[in-house]
């Protein structure tokens, strides 16, 4: 049983806590496109990054929308169903596609990039009576109905007569147990463990793990940080970005390569593959991020140029590349105006 | 003044108790927290399941304990009793106070560990098995 589509609603778009600015740590590496494995972790909180308007349309319009792609049947276990072909009109047309309009929003909703989540440590009370009642702790969980389950009351009376709210761990083992959410396990699959992990993302399956990562974890958990940061990085590493393209993890890890200053190899397929829009998106995202402004110019040629001439860390790879770009760009242009005087 | 009997509000002997229904099979009980009415048996009619508690600690050793607060709240406000054990569950759990029960339970346990029962091995015959249980 692999994964789950949908696990985010929009009610879980809360608020989490918005901590002080960190200071960003970043290292660079100069190799020119190199797969090196360093790890360019950064301290800045993201979540008061994803979260602004701006940052999502960005991000919404860097992923893509192949239809095929977002709709494609998925061996996840349950049965397929053959296609249904309809006849209709073009105004039954037009609705069954504000339709799937909506389904697709659904289907590539982001996982949002947070902070760790601080540990639980409330001591509800501490009652030295009650020391030695019995020699394993009580785990207590409140099963009244229609509670989301990070409000829920979970606390545990441990032998010592400390009553405290359960930590993470427990407190997401019970909610589990009680109101098992599909695709979920009660402990970590062994996949998400270091080796294993490794195997998987060597094999190329990246969706899959982060699919089945958003389906375990909460977007807080630690462990949850760890994999989805691993996967972004080792694809970007072996430069598998369009396997995340129109999937609802490629604005994720787009915001996460940006925040860790490894976007050039992004930057480097975009222009490569002539997506010059999608170039243009990445490096204001850039802008917005590491100096909350939109830059001033509006021609998508010049900011790409002045990206690669300035904040660019692959600056011989990515000039070579633009240089390409640009000459058959030239050419491209020149063919289409002798067309266009030999059509007048 | 005469007051007629009819206008005497009448009492009856049978409540609602919430209480521990045994569940599980031999040497592994796991009791459903109910509502039920005192004189039914415990595998009689149930009003309202409220809670499970498992008396099984896992491998973690925990128990757990599930409890329907909201559902229990109602049920003591309509009258209902509660039983020994599903107060002391109640007072671990911090929804009432601690129960006099589980305090001296845990005086008798801190004054003397709990005694361990063991089985002499009888001269001619197998020695007993290695189950802490027995």
């Amino acid at each position: 049983m692999a994964t789950r589509a949908v696990m985010f609603t929009i009610g879980k778009f809360r608020c989490f806590p918005i901590l002080k600015n960190r200071i960003a740590k970043f290292t660079s590496s100069s190799n020119l496109l190199n797969t090196s494995t360093f790890d360019t972790g950064y301290t800045r909180d993201p979540s008061e990054v994803f979260f602004k308007e701006n940052v999502q349309a960005l991000l919404d319009r860097l992923t893509g929308r192949d239809y095929e792609k977002v709709f494609q049947n998925r061996k996840l276990g349950q049965r397929l169903e053959p296609p249904k072909y309809e006849l209709l009109t073009q105004a039954e047309v037009d609705q069954v596609m504000v339709e799937m309009e909506v389904k697709l929003k659904k289907k590539l909703q982001m996982p949002p990039l947070l902070k760790e989540r601080e540990p639980v440590t409330k001591i509800l009370s501490k009652d030295a009576e009650l020391q030695g009642f019995d020699n394993c702790k009580y785990v207590f969980i409140d099963i009244s109905q229609g509670i989301n389950d990070r409000k829920r009351e979970v606390v545990v009376r441990d032998p010592n007569g400390v009553l405290r709210d359960a930590s993470w761990e427990e407190r997401q083992k019970m909610c589990q147990i009680y109101f098992p959410l599909p695709g979920r396990q009660i402990s970590m699959p062994k996949m998400f463990e270091e080796t294993h992990l490794q195997d998987c993302l060597d094999q190329g399956q990246y969706q899959f793990v982060l699919d089945r990562a958003c389906a375990q974890f909460e977007p807080d958990d630690p462990d949850y940080i760890r994999v989805t940061r691993k996967t972004y990085n080792c694809i970007d590493e072996n430069n598998k970005f369009s396997t995340l393209r129109s999937t609802r993890h490629f604005g994720p890890m787009v915001l996460h390569l940006v925040l860790c200053k490894r976007m050039d190899n992004l930057l480097f397929h975009f222009i490569t593959s002539k997506e010059v829009k999608a170039a243009a998106d990445l490096v204001r995202l850039f802008h917005l991020v590491w100096s909350d402004s939109s830059p001033s110019e509006l021609d998508e040629f010049q900011l790409i140029e002045n990206y690669i001439q300035g904040p660019a860390v692959k600056k011989p790879a990515l000039e070579l590349a633009w240089q390409t770009f640009l000459e058959i760009e030239k050419q491209r242009l020149e063919a289409l105006s002798q067309q266009n005087k030999a059509s007048n | 003044m005469i007051i007629m009997a009819s206008a005497l509000p009448t009492f009856t002997k049978i409540g609602k108790v919430i209480r521990l229904n045994r569940h599980g099979c031999t040497n592994r009980p796991f009791y459903h927290i109910v509502v039920q009415k005192t004189k039914d048996n415990q595998d009689g009619p149930v009003i309202e399941q409220v809670g499970s508690f498992d008396a099984m600690p896992n491998n973690k050793n925990e128990k757990l304990v599930a409890l329907n607060f909201e559902r229990i709240q109602y049920w003591l406000s309509q009258g209902a009793k509660l039983s020994d054990p599903v107060a002391q569950l109640l007072g671990l759990s911090g929804f009432l106070p601690n129960h006099p029960r589980t305090i001296i339970q845990a005086w008798k346990n801190r004054r003397e560990p709990p005694r361990e029962r063991k089985i002499e091995a009888i001269k001619g015959i197998a020695p007993p098995l290695d189950n802490p249980k027995l």
